[in-house]
């Protein structure tokens, strides 16, 4: 059965600069998609194109000014903040400055199993932040404890990935979570992106301004421009036959390692 | 296997704690950690408040404003002997009994005004850029329209219009105009801070406004805290000082600080060459407190400076 | 005063400008100088408005009335009297009439016909105000003025002569400025009088100041007793300017710029000459903060030294219990730092190419 994690209509997000002169800039501009239940969709364009603004509108980090945004059909307003992050989770491009450099990184873990998981035992909840990290491909007594600064940025991005995981949920928004990690870590989070979809089932929003990361990775792309969309459909078919001016001129400007791949 | 379960509950165990006790636990450990020279130095001054307080509860030093009179003759103007290290004025009273109750009331006064602008500048600095929207607003434009206004100007224009003033109307007056540079500087740091990713982590799990303020921005901004702190301590004593020697300070005469030291030879010993023992003692003292303060400040200015600060 | 204070407020300001170039460039970029002095205009009317505001409002909430001084005098004078004073004083001020209307009151008297009432101090008994503060302002101007412009070039100047190669020479000249500014201003001007007066008599005793008169003797003279003043203000507030300019410069040194440049094998003097004007430009944020600071310090000298500007009429209204003066130079003195502000944004205005050279984006 294929289900509708979440759908997205119209989302506007304008922003006015001035308080006398007034200059409107838009975020996004009346972006409408949906996800379904373990699908990966990519949004890809150029930076400043909107997609960390939808991906924070999403997350509930900023407020839309226009637009609805539904969760499982109900829209986003209704849930409890609570209930609300454990459907949806998020992790973000810079991975150390998604850390509290004054903490250790079980910081983030434990604030996360604190909430989803506050009526939990410590044993259990041990075994349950072992198992994640597991998941994720890290082992405790090499993570745990440490500062941020003493891991690599692979593993940073490894361990906010574990932490999403503790709530079990939904959706995971993963917004450029390759682009400041070296290149052997990249494929490694791209891979687990990608087994957590076949395993548990959770749809992923995957954000990039690489395409070659979009087509590996994705079932369905949404290309956009200055917080439009320009063009969307199945991964293949938008990257092989693509329709818009702007998607071509995207394409052409992937490094020609890829053309000659295909021609 | 072992040693994972002893990390991971070693770790867990931390977090079962009291979250608050937690944070300032936390809290302190990096202070010791991370700023030992200054925390040294803050420590000797509390040892060194310590040993003043001891002094001046000695018998026969607790009382600052003691006239000197054996019976048949008034001990005033006296110069520096064995008996008075500095000297007596010239209402009989130990200089020295007066610097050292002053020296005592003066840090006494300085911690109350920097709790006081410290307070305050973090509220404003903190919670407005933090809360966001109107706050946001409103918190700048206070703070913008606050560094306008002159400092001293107004504290003499309050105090002067008081009739009575105790020492604790003299520090609130002092405390409440010398915040808006520090809410700035917090102010700055807080905007940056706003837009990392950590705060959004936080946001995702859930975490309400204050409690995000509390753990993640405050550990952040402790330095910057510590340095208002003791920028604001300075500034207190030396302005009470200022104040007190136009004679605005505490209206009882019973809070002896230095600055009531100076204004009382001011009125008679001004330009009076042959009393340099009591006119001079204080500025010096004052000199010193200001000195130390600048030892510990710029221990922390490179945390400042922008472009070192990454490298830190 | 506060050195560590400048210091933190200028970084700061550095700071967000690299942040916010962006921002900051959008919001100047079309906006033409003037659309600057407009908004600054009425950012200061503001501030003005809510100081004025606040010296209406925090005499009438102070506990004791604003003529406390006055019922003090009930011990001394017939009590029947006193009361007759302090009611006909309360009339004369308009204290009897609700606060609102007094307020009405108050501001169509100050912006409409200047008039910040009538001493009641004997000597001066009747006179309006605004007369016997006019007469002032330049002395508090003439002392503030120079002083803030030679402590910005001379303590921003040793500041990164220190900094760009810290000999030990070099080192003592900067800490004995740091000490004078540490030292509590009023207190140092005690010993300098003690020095320059007492002893060495370079300058005339204080307490003989003339009042201003456009003779050409009375000019000399009050130049006499201008020197001192003036020269304590500039030595106590290098300490802070340098302090800025020194940690800049110690950046600067080390910024990839110069170490490129060497390498490149520019001249020593060429490359100084950058330096020093990279470290010394961003100190101009901190003018606004120092001159309000420098107000303040003037305010309690010319007490301490008996000079005769705005200051020391405050204080000698304060001891006199002369309300509508203590009222009149509070207000001036806001005005003149408002107005002081206001020239110190333009000029940065100025300096700023952004603006100086207009919007083409």
């Amino acid at each position: 059965m294929v289900e509708e994690i979440i759908g997205v209509e119209n989302l506007t997000k304008r922003y006015i600069s001035g308080i006398i002169r007034q200059k409107e800039v838009y975020g996004a501009r009346d972006v409408s998609f949906n996800i379904k239940r373990g699908e990966i969709l990519s949004l890809v364009g150029e930076s400043g194109s909107g997609k960390s603004t939808i991906a924070n509108m999403i997350l509930r980090l900023l407020k839309p000014t226009k637009g609805e945004i539904n969760l499982l059909g109900k829209s986003i307003r209704e849930y409890k903040i609570k209930n609300y992050y454990e459907n949806v989770q998020g992790i973000f491009q810079d991975p150390y400055s998604s850390y509290n450099f004054f903490y250790k990184v079980d910081h983030v873990l434990n604030q996360a199993i604190s909430h989803s998981l506050s009526w939990v035992d410590i044993a259990e909840k041990e075994r349950i932040i072992a198992n994640t990290l597991g998941i994720v491909g890290l082992r405790p007594d090499e993570t745990l404890g440490r500062f941020p600064h003493q891991l690599s940025g692979g593993q940073l991005q490894r361990i906010l990935l574990a932490r999403c995981l503790l709530f079990k949920p939904r959706l995971l928004i993963a917004d450029e979570p390759t682009s400041m990690i070296d290149a052997c870590a990249r494929a490694e989070v791209l891979n687990l992106l990608r087994k957590l979809r076949d395993k548990s089932g959770i749809s992923v929003l995957f954000i990039t301004h690489d395409i070659g990361q979009a087509q590996y990775i994705s079932d369905r792309v949404i290309v956009m421009k200055q917080g439009e969309i320009v063009e969307g459909g199945p991964t293949n078919e938008v990257f092989l036959n693509p329709k818009e001016d702007y998607t071509k001129a995207l394409l052409s400007s992937v490094p020609s390692i890829y053309r000659r791949w295909y021609t | 296997m072992a040693t994972e379960t002893t990390l991971i509950s070693k770790s867990l165990e931390k977090g079962e704690k009291s979250p608050i006790i937690n944070i300032l636990s936390k809290l302190w450990g990096t202070i010791k950690r991370r700023y030992k020279k200054q925390f040294i130095l803050i420590m000797g001054l509390l040892v060194f408040v310590l040993i003043l307080e001891i002094l001046t509860a000695l018998p026969g030093m607790t009382d600052p404003k003691y006239i000197l009179f054996d019976g048949v003759k008034y001990h005033s103007e006296y110069p520096p002997s064995w008996k008075y290290w500095l000297g007596t004025n010239s209402t009989s009273q130990d200089v020295a009994l007066l610097i050292l109750h002053g020296t005592k009331n003066s840090l006494y006064f300085g911690i109350g005004c920097a709790l006081i602008s410290t307070a305050v500048a973090l509220v404003v600095g903190i919670f407005g850029p933090f809360i966001g929207g109107v706050w946001d607003t409103a918190s700048s434009f206070i703070t913008n329209i606050a560094m306008v206004f002159p400092q001293i100007p107004f504290i003499l224009f309050i105090s002067s219009l008081m009739a009575t003033r105790s020492w604790v109307t003299v520090m609130l007056i002092i405390g409440l105009f010398s915040w808006p540079w520090a809410a700035r500087a917090i102010r700055s740091q807080v905007l940056t801070l706003r837009e990392r990713n950590f705060i959004k982590v936080s946001k995702m799990s859930a975490l309400g406004n204050m409690k995000i303020a509390f753990s993640e921005i405050i550990p952040n901004v402790l330095s910057y805290v510590i340095l208002v702190f003791s920028i604001s301590f300075g500034i207190g004593i030396i302005t009470e000082a200022g104040i007190s020697m136009l004679g605005l300070g505490d209206s009882s005469g019973n809070f002896v600080t230095l600055g009531y030291v100076l204004w009382y030879h001011q009125t008679e010993y001004i330009l009076n060459q042959n009393f340099y023992h009591i006119w001079l003692s204080p500025g010096i003292v004052l000199t010193l407190i200001f000195l130390i303060f600048y030892v510990i400040q710029s221990s922390f200015i490179m945390t400042f400076n922008p472009r070192t600060r990454e490298n830190m | 005063m506060n050195s560590l204070e400048m210091n933190v407020i200028e970084e700061e300001d550095l700071k967000t400008s690299f942040l916010d170039e962006k921002t900051r460039a959008q919001k100047i970029v079309g906006n033409s100088f003037l659309r600057l002095i407009l908004r600054k205009l009425v950012f200061y009317f503001l501030v003005f408005f809510i100081a004025i505001t606040l010296a209406f409002l925090i005499p009438r909430l102070v506990p004791g009335s604003p003529l406390y001084y006055i019922r003090d005098l009930s011990g001394s004078i017939n009590p029947v009297d006193a009361a007759i004073i302090i009611a006909e004083l309360e009339a004369l001020f308009g204290l009897d009439l609700p606060l609102w209307n007094q307020y009405l009151i108050f501001l169509e008297q100050f912006f409409l016909h200047g008039n910040l009432g009538v001493s009641i101090n004997l000597p001066t008994i009747a006179e309006p105000v605004f007369d016997l503060i006019a007469p002032r302002i330049p002395f508090t101007l003439m002392i503030v003025i120079p002083a803030l412009i030679i402590t910005f070039f001379v303590g921003n100047w040793v500041g990164a002569w220190v900094g760009y190669k810290e000999t030990k020479p070099r080192k003592v000249v900067y800490y004995t400025f740091l000490i004078m500014g540490a030292a509590p201003f009023y207190w140092f001007a005690y010993v300098l009088t003690d020095i320059f007066v007492q002893y060495l008599h370079f300058f005339p005793p204080f307490t003989s100041t003339p009042e201003f008169s456009f003779d050409l003797a009375v000019i000399l003279e009050i130049m006499k007793h201008y020197w001192l003043p003036l020269i304590l203000m500039v030595l106590v507030n290098i300490g802070g300017w340098s302090t800025g300019a020194r940690s800049m410069m110690i950046y600067e040194r080390g910024s990839g710029y110069i170490l490129y440049s060497q390498k490149l094998g520019f001249k020593e003097s060429k490359l100084r000459k950058y330096a020093y004007r990279n470290s010394i430009l961003p100190q101009f944020t901190g003018l606004n903060l120092n001159f309000n600071n420098m107000i303040g310090q003037t305010i309690i000298l010319e007490f301490v030294l008996f000079w005769p500007g705005l200051g020391s009429l405050m204080i000698s209204a304060f001891t006199q219990g002369d309300y509508a003066m203590i009222m009149g130079t509070f207000i001036i003195i806001i005005l003149v730092i408002v107005i002081g502000n206001f020239l110190i944004d333009l000029s940065y205005g100025l300096l700023d190419p952004r603006i100086r050279i207009g919007g083409s984006e």
